[in-house]
């Protein structure tokens, strides 16, 4: 989830060919009703987006599904981290990724929900 | 009187390092993207394929060095916040020789950190003492010739903190007589009042190993 829809559509296309289905989205509000119809294993959400941030949308998933495991992306730093951790995310990691780490992170996270 | 200018900074340089840095995250996807569809046509080589891996490599690599010069910058510009903060000297010394190390290299001079293998905490205005020691060095190496090592130290001092900022090396007789003597402490006289707000004061030193000038802080200060 980030507003930035190159961002997201080059790592979709990369984690597709690693194997992993992406769906993107470029807004808190359709993620929010994405995920109602269909639920992901995990979601990868950038923290600073117009409208919804992502931080408001960390913690409507945690209401709604607590098991979900939220990743959250920030170009900002350790703020974000101590919050994002607080509200109940699997992990914050700080923009550009590396995709390896991140499908690691993705698959710890999916490990400690217990989906697989 | 509240700092506004240094706020209004603060505030729309670390806004811009977000973007620049949303911008080099997609410049480092859409790379790898190139990358791994070359990778999955290695098996059906086309002209100057070696050259594309090479150039994704390089702008890998400036990508790389894009993000670190833009969050120190945004570590920079957050150094404004607040007028009083309680910092790890050993991190603001890195990140004032990181910042003022292209001023050292067009002097062809070497700037690095002597850290001390201790976290020494102080409540100070990490903003103006960065404003301190970049003005220290940048008068030190206008003294200096090319090939001259300088370092930063901090080391605890009783209630006080001393930050060293000074010419290392086995040439001390070779050194110029402005540092040595201590005269250019006179060209920094325009610091005093950084200083006093500080509650600092900025005296001259020297070893028979290093010389150049000491920035004395008190630990803590009231709030």
């Amino acid at each position: 989830v980030d507003d930035e829809v190159e961002f997201t559509s080059a790592l979709a296309e990369r984690l597709e060919l690693r194997g992993i289905q992406a769906d993107t989205v470029a807004t808190g509000e359709e993620a929010l009703e994405n995920i109602q119809i269909e639920l992901p294993q995990v979601v990868v959400l950038d923290v600073l987006m117009p409208g919804l941030g992502g931080i408001e949308v960390l913690k409507r998933l945690k209401k709604d599904y607590p098991k979900l495991p939220v990743i959250l992306l920030t170009g900002r730093g350790s703020w974000d981290r101590v919050q994002g951790i607080r509200l109940g995310a699997y992990d914050c990691m700080m923009k550009p990724i590396k995709i390896d780490q991140l499908i690691q992170v993705m698959t710890d996270a999916v490990n400690s929900a217990g989906e697989i | 009187v509240p700092d506004l200018d240094l706020a209004f900074l603060s505030k729309i340089t670390a806004s811009m390092t977000h973007e620049l840095k949303n911008a080099l995250a997609i410049i480092q996807e859409s790379a790898g993207l190139m990358s791994d569809i070359l990778s999955l046509a290695q098996k059906t080589p086309f002209p100057h394929q070696e050259k594309f891996h090479k150039v994704i490599s390089t702008i890998d690599q400036q990508v790389r060095r894009g993000v670190e010069i833009s969050t120190r910058l945004n570590r920079f510009a957050h150094s404004m916040d607040h007028p009083l903060a309680t910092i790890e000297l050993n991190h603001l010394l890195d990140q004032t020789a990181f910042l003022l190390r292209r001023f050292a290299q067009r002097k062809k001079l070497e700037l690095t950190v002597q850290a001390s293998p201790q976290e020494i905490m102080v409540d100070t205005d990490p903003f103006r003492l960065q404003m301190i020691l970049a003005d220290g060095i940048e008068h030190l190496a206008e003294l200096l010739e090319p090939g001259a090592r300088l370092i930063l130290t901090a080391r605890p001092a009783g209630l006080d903190i001393n930050i060293f900022v000074a010419v290392h090396g086995d040439k001390t007789s070779e050194w110029p007589g402005m540092i040595t003597q201590g005269a250019i402490l006179e060209k920094l006289s325009h610091l005093r009042p950084v200083l006093e707000h500080l509650r600092g004061r900025l005296e001259p030193v020297e070893t028979p190993e290093y010389a150049g000038l000491k920035v004395i802080l008190p630990v803590s200060v009231e709030r």
